[in-house]
């Protein structure tokens, strides 16, 4: 439920690693404050101006995706001070996650029921990378789906790591990191990467995304290497 | 009544009240009232507002800077007008978004603490002019000159974004977001 009133506690959504989320009301729109807490472990200076540094970036990247057409929560303040970030709060949706695993608890066959979403998580991404913005953390909690899913209305969040950058590495590297989130929480979903790897090519602005996809193969292969050594 | 009340989300114990006017004739007077502190108040230019929404964003940041003392401009109410604007500007800002000696229609808008209001009993009696209800504000508003004004560039954007949110984006991300 949303906290309506200015008077009741804010309510705890998440507690992570890094950051504290609460809802409330801001100015009649639901609100989440996310706040990056110091992690304590690392020198004081550093540690303000690393947490700081992450709110920017968050907020950076979030506009330069809502300035490409791609959706992000609409940022309604900022306290750099507390390093806070009041957004809107999207009341009614789930994760690509929780969602995900809701399809794979109640349908016999869930990969064919999932392309749609596949195919609108790479367009979304396509569009993203050849707009140079890198997400730095892409897995299926960093996604949300408002509203109805069927309406595959993609929200793109937790920009924290996010930056800038045109070369193929860094976008081989965001989409590596999205294949292994994906296979290891939703095992056998290797058909859903591929739907995604296909809507990405289409979608990318451009020819660049054959240089991308050859650089997620070296990256694949690096990482299989490691694993054997290590 | 005309007068449009509410409070402040980051600060609860503070309240915006504000009226739309229009026809009006003495701007001039009132910003001298202004200058010499006579009211406490800013005038804004309704074509630049999308929403109230727009309005309660700016006042949320220029009080919360002047309670932290990290104002730019003089007052906190100045500090709303320079809120906002996406300008650094000062003086830009102010030809902006603040009403002008020929302009007709303004929003006059104070903040102050809850159920403290002055705008009722101080500054009204000094407005010359057509109080409007604070509702028909998005009918003043000149959708062209505020994309103009937060530089939105179109296409792209619209698929992503109210003019209203892009505009609150901007408004909030200023400080270290070049546009
Ligand atoms: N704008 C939002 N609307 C709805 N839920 C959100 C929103 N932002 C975050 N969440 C929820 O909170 C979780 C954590 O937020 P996130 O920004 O990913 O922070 P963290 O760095 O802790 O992962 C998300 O996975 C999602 O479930
Ligand atoms: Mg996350």
């Amino acid at each position: 439920m949303l906290v309506s009133s200015y008077s009741q506690m804010p309510d705890v959504l998440k507690q992570g690693a890094e950051a504290k989320i609460f809802t409330c009301d801001f100015q009649g729109r639901p609100c989440i404050v996310k706040e990056r807490f110091p992690k304590g472990y690392r020198h004081p200076v550093l540690d303000r101006s690393l947490t700081n540094q992450r709110t920017k970036s968050e907020v950076r990247s979030m506009m330069r995706c809502r300035n490409s057409g791609i959706l992000t929560p609409t940022v309604f303040f900022v306290d750099l001070e507390s390093n806070k970030i009041y957004m809107q709060y999207f009341s009614n949706s789930s994760t690509v996650r929780e969602h995900i695993i809701k399809v794979h608890s109640s349908t016999p066959d869930p990969i064919p029921a999932l392309r749609p979403l596949a195919a609108k998580i790479g367009s979304t991404l396509g569009l993203m990378h050849s707009n140079n913005i890198i997400h730095g953390d892409l897995t299926t909690s960093n996604m949300l789906l408002d509203g109805d899913p069927d309406e595959l209305s993609l929200v793109m969040i937790d920009f924290g790591l996010g930056y800038t950058e045109s070369v193929a590495e860094d976008k081989g590297v965001d989409l590596y990191v999205l294949e292994r989130a994906l296979l290891s929480t939703h095992p056998n979903t290797e058909a859903l990467f591929d739907v995604i790897l296909q809507n990405y090519k289409k979608a990318y602005v451009g020819q660049g995304s054959v240089e991308v996809i050859r650089k997620l193969e070296e990256v694949r292969l690096r990482g299989r290497k490691r694993t054997m050594v290590g | 009544m005309a007068t449009y009340t509410e409070n402040l989300s980051l600060h609860p114990n503070h309240a915006v009240s504000a009226v739309l006017v229009d026809n009006a004739s003495n701007i001039a007077e009132l910003k001298s009232l202004i200058m010499n502190q006579t009211i406490d108040a800013c005038l804004i230019r309704p074509p630049m507002i999308a929403d109230r929404f727009q309005l309660m964003v700016a006042a949320n940041r220029a009080l919360h800077l002047h309670l932290q003392n990290k104002r730019i401009t003089k007052t906190l109410h100045s500090e709303v007008l320079f809120s906002l604007s996406i300008s650094k500007n000062i003086t830009d800002c102010f030809k902006k978004f603040g009403a002008s000696d020929d302009d007709k229609s303004l929003i006059i808008l104070e903040i102050h603490e809850r159920g403290q209001s002055r705008l009722d009993d101080l500054v009204l009696p000094k407005v010359k002019g057509e109080l409007i209800p604070f509702d028909d504000l998005p009918k003043y508003s000149n959708h062209d000159l505020i994309k103009k004004v937060y530089k939105i560039k179109e296409d792209s954007e619209k698929k992503s974004s109210s003019l209203l949110d892009s505009v609150v984006c901007r408004i909030s991300s200023q400080d270290f977001v070049s546009t």
